[in-house]
C-alpha cells in the first residue's frame, strides 16, 4: 500500500498538460481501436491518470482509493475477457457461431476506423471549447477539460457501439469523466469507496452481459 | 441500531441465497423468512430517532415505515411467484440486495449518499433484468445506459442546494437544480421524454423482475424525490419544480396513454401504462395540495399493487399458455383462472376503469386540479382511456381462437396470490379511505403542502 502511495506521489508531479494528453491517448484508444487488450490497457492508465489528476484536489488517500478500483474493475473485465477468448474466437472456434459479413463501407452508417477518429477529434475539439468557455467552479488547470473529454468520450463509445464489453468501456469512461467533477464538490472517503462500488457493480454488470451475449450466440449457433 | 439491521440483514442473507440457488424452495423459504422478519423489524423500529452509519443520519418516519412494509409485502409475493415460476437464478439473491439498499435509500437524511445506494440498486436489477434466457443483452444495456446516466445528474444537486443556501439570489443555481433534478429523476421515473427503456425491460425480462422495478424501484425513487421537496422548501417556493413535475406528469400521462392503446405485446402495454400511471402520479405530486399529493402516493401504491397482478399474470399466461393455445374464453379460464381474472382486473386498474383501485385515487387526482383546468382533466381522462382500451384489445389477441389443446394448468399457489391480489385491488376500489386515510394524515405533516 505505501509503494502505491509513493508512486502516486511521485508521478503527481507531472503537469496537468501532460495528463490530458494522456487522457487524450487512452480514451481516444477506447473509442476507436476494437481490440479488448488495448482499450483494457488504456482503461487502467485513464484510472491513473484520472488519479493523478485528483491529487491536486482531494487527498492523496483518497487517489489511491481510485486507483485501487480502477485495478479491480480491469481485473474483473479482464477476465470476463479472457473467458469469452476476447471476443468471438471461442464460439467461432467451436463452430457455433458464423460471424456476420462485414458491413460495405457504403451501408447505412459506416462506423469504421476513420469515422471513429474523426468522431474522437470532434469531441477533443468541443471539449477544449467547452472547457475554456464554462468552468463549472475555481479549479486547478485540467479538471474541466479531463471532465468533458471524458464525458463526450464515454457517451460517445455507448452510442456507437452494441457490444456490451465496448459499451462497458465507455460507461465507465463516463463514469471517471463525472468523478472527476465531482471531487471538486464532494472529497470525502466515505464517497469516493461508495462510487467505487458503483463502478465495481458496473464492471460485473457488463462482465456478466458479455458473457450471456456469447451464450446466445452459441444457442444460435447451435440452432 | 434497528435501523441498521434493515439495510444489513438482506444485504447478508444475499450471501447464503447466492450459494442456494440451486436449491430453490431452500432459497425460496431463506429468502421469504428474511422478508417477514424484515417487516417484523421494520413494524417494531422506532419512529423518528436517529441512527448513524458512518457519520450519515438515518430516521424511520411513519411514511416511509409504511412505505418499507409495503415494499417487503409485494417482495414476499415476487419471491412466491419465482418459487411457482423460475425467473432465473440472479432472482433471489439480487432482489435481497436490491431491498437493503432500498432501505438505506428510504432512511438516510443524506441524499448524496441515498442517490448512491439507488444507483447500486439499480445497478443489480441488470442481473435481475438478463434473467437465466437466452434473451437478447440489447435489452439490459438499453436499461444499464440510462441508468448510468441519470445518477450523475442528481450527485451534484446536494452540492448545488448547499451553494444556494450561500447564495440564494442566484437564479443559475435555482436554474441547475431543476435542470438536474427532471433530467435525473425523469430518466429514473421513465417519464416522458426519458422513457424508452421501460418497454424494452417490461416485454423482455421476466416478469417478476420487471414487476419489481416498476413497483419496487420506481417507489423508492418517488419517495426519494418528495423526501427532497419536503426538506428544501425553496424548491417549491422559489423555483418552478411543482410546475416541471406537473407538466412531465401530463405529458407522461398522456403519451402512456396513447401509446398503450397502440401496442400489441403485452410487455409494452405493460409498461405504457405503467407510465401513464406514473404520469397521474407526477400531476398529483405537481399540484403541491394535500389532496393531490396524498392522492399520488395512495396512487402509486395502487399502480404497485395493479402492476405486479398484472405482471405476475402475464408471466404465468405465457409459461402456461403459450400465446394461441387455447380456443376459447372458458377453456382459458379453466387452466389459469387466476392469471386471466388478474391480468383484466389489472389491466383495468391501470387505466383507471370505475370500481378499481385505479380509480379511486385517480378520482382524489382529479379533484386535486385547479378548477379551471379542464385541459389537464381531459387529457387525464383520455390518458386512462387509451390503457383500457389497450388491455381488452391485447386480452382478445391474447385469446384468439387455435387448434392447440396442449397447455398445463396454472399452480394453484398462483392462481391464489392472483385472485388474492384482485380482490386487494378491487377491495381498495370500493373502499378507498383504507389507503388513503392513513397516507392523509401523514402528509398532513409535510412541510411543502400547500393546502387544498
Amino acid at each position: 500500500m505505501d509503494i502505491l502511495y509513493d508512486i502516486i506521489a511521485s508521478l503527481s508531479s507531472l503537469s496537468h498538460l501532460e495528463l490530458i494528453l494522456g487522457l487524450l491517448i487512452t480514451a481516444t484508444v477506447i473509442i476507436v481501436l476494437e481490440d479488448w487488450r488495448l482499450c483494457l490497457w488504456a482503461l487502467l492508465a485513464q484510472y491513473v491518470l484520472v488519479s493523478l489528476l485528483l491529487v491536486r484536489v482531494m487527498p492523496l488517500r483518497v487517489a489511491v482509493v481510485k486507483v485501487i478500483v480502477g485495478g479491480m474493475v480491469c481485473v474483473i473485465l479482464y477476465l470476463t475477457a479472457r473467458h469469452v477468448h476476447w471476443g468471438k474466437e471461442t464460439v467461432v472456434r467451436e463452430g457455433y457461431y458464423e460471424p456476420p459479413p462485414i458491413p460495405a463501407l457504403w451501408d447505412i452508417f459506416p462506423m469504421n476506423l476513420g469515422f471513429r477518429l474523426l468522431v474522437a477529434l470532434l469531441a477533443a475539439a468541443m471539449s477544449y471549447a467547452l472547457a475554456s468557455r464554462y468552468t463549472v467552479v475555481d479549479q486547478p488547470e485540467g479538471i474541466a477539460q479531463a471532465c468533458y473529454w471524458l464525458v463526450t468520450i464515454g457517451l460517445l463509445t455507448v452510442i456507437l457501439t452494441r457490444d456490451p464489453f465496448k459499451v462497458g468501456l465507455g460507461l465507465l469512461t463516463f463514469e471517471a469523466g463525472f468523478e472527476v467533477l465531482f471531487a471538486i464538490f464532494e472529497k470525502s472517503l466515505s464517497v469516493a469507496a461508495l462510487l467505487g462500488v458503483v463502478n465495481f457493480l458496473i464492471a460485473l454488470a457488463i462482465a456478466y452481459l458479455t458473457i450471456g451475449q456469447i451464450g446466445i450466440f452459441i444457442e444460435e449457433g447451435k440452432r | 441500531m434497528t435501523l441498521i439491521l434493515l439495510i444489513f440483514i438482506p444485504l447478508m442473507m444475499a450471501v447464503p441465497v447466492y450459494f442456494l440457488r440451486r436449491y430453490r424452495t431452500v432459497a425460496v423459504f431463506v429468502s421469504l423468512g428474511t422478508t417477514l422478519m424484515l417487516m417484523a423489524v421494520c413494524s417494531q423500529a422506532p419512529l423518528n430517532e436517529p441512527a448513524h452509519i458512518l457519520g450519515r443520519e438515518l430516521m424511520l418516519d411513519d411514511l416511509n415505515r409504511l412505505l418499507l412494509v409495503f415494499l417487503l409485502s409485494l417482495a414476499s409475493m415476487m419471491i412466491l411467484y419465482a418459487w411457482q415460476v423460475s425467473q432465473g437464478w440472479a432472482f433471489f439473491p439480487s432482489l435481497l440486495l436490491i431491498l437493503g439498499l432500498l432501505s438505506g435509500v428510504t432512511m438516510l437524511r443524506n441524499f448524496l449518499i441515498a442517490v448512491l445506494l439507488l444507483e447500486m440498486a439499480g445497478l443489480i436489477f441488470v442481473f435481475m433484468v438478463h434473467g437465466e434466457r437466452p434473451v437478447s443483452v440489447g435489452t439490459a444495456l438499453g436499461y444499464l445506459v440510462p441508468l448510468v446516466v441519470a445518477i450523475p445528474c442528481l450527485l451534484p444537486v446536494s452540492w448545488l442546494i448547499d451553494s444556494y443556501a450561500l447564495q440564494p439570489d442566484n437564479p443559475l443555481l435555482i436554474r441547475f437544480t431543476v435542470i438536474a433534478l427532471s433530467l435525473g429523476f425523469g430518466i429514473l421515473l421513465a417519464a416522458v421524454p426519458f422513457h424508452s427503456w421501460l418497454p424494452a425491460v417490461a416485454e423482455e425480462a421476466p416478469p417478476a423482475a420487471s414487476a419489481s422495478l416498476i413497483c419496487i424501484f420506481n417507489l423508492v425513487t418517488l419517495a426519494l424525490l418528495l423526501g427532497l421537496l419536503n426538506s428544501h422548501l425553496w424548491l417549491i417556493a422559489d423555483s418552478s419544480a411543482l410546475s416541471v413535475i406537473s407538466m412531465a406528469g401530463l405529458l407522461t400521462a398522456l403519451v402512456g396513454g396513447v401509446l398503450a392503446f397502440a401496442q400489441r405485446q403485452p410487455g409494452r402495454l405493460l409498461a405504457y401504462a405503467a407510465i401513464g400511471d406514473m404520469g397521474f402520479i407526477l400531476v398529483g405530486l405537481g399540484t403541491g395540495s394535500l389532496i393531490g399529493v396524498t392522492g399520488a402516493l395512495a396512487h402509486a401504491i395502487n399502480r404497485s399493487l395493479s402492476v405486479l397482478l398484472v405482471a405476475i399474470s402475464l408471466g404465468t399466461l405465457r409459461t402456461y399458455l403459450s400465446e394461441g393455445s387455447v380456443s376459447t374464453l372458458r377453456e382459458a379460464l379453466r387452466r389459469t383462472p387466476g392469471s386471466i381474472v388478474g391480468y383484466i382486473i389489472g389491466g383495468l386498474a391501470l387505466g383507471g376503469f370505475p370500481l378499481s383501485n385505479g380509480f379511486a385515487t385517480r378520482w382524489l387526482i382529479y379533484r386535486a386540479l385547479p378548477g379551471d383546468n379542464r385541459f389537464y382533466l381531459w387529457a387525464l381522462l383520455l390518458a386512462g382511456g387509451g390503457v383500457v382500451l389497450g388491455y381488452l384489445r391485447s386480452l382478445s389477441l391474447m385469446l384468439r381462437p387455435s387448434p392447440e389443446l396442449e397447455a398445463e394448468r396454472e399452480p394453484f399457489l398462483v392462481t391464489m396470490m392472483t385472485l388474492s391480489l384482485a380482490l386487494v385491488c378491487l377491495l381498495i376500489g370500493l373502499a378507498p379511505q383504507l389507503i388513503v386515510d392513513p397516507l392523509l394524515n401523514m402528509v398532513e405533516g409535510m412541510a411543502f403542502i400547500g393546502g387544498g
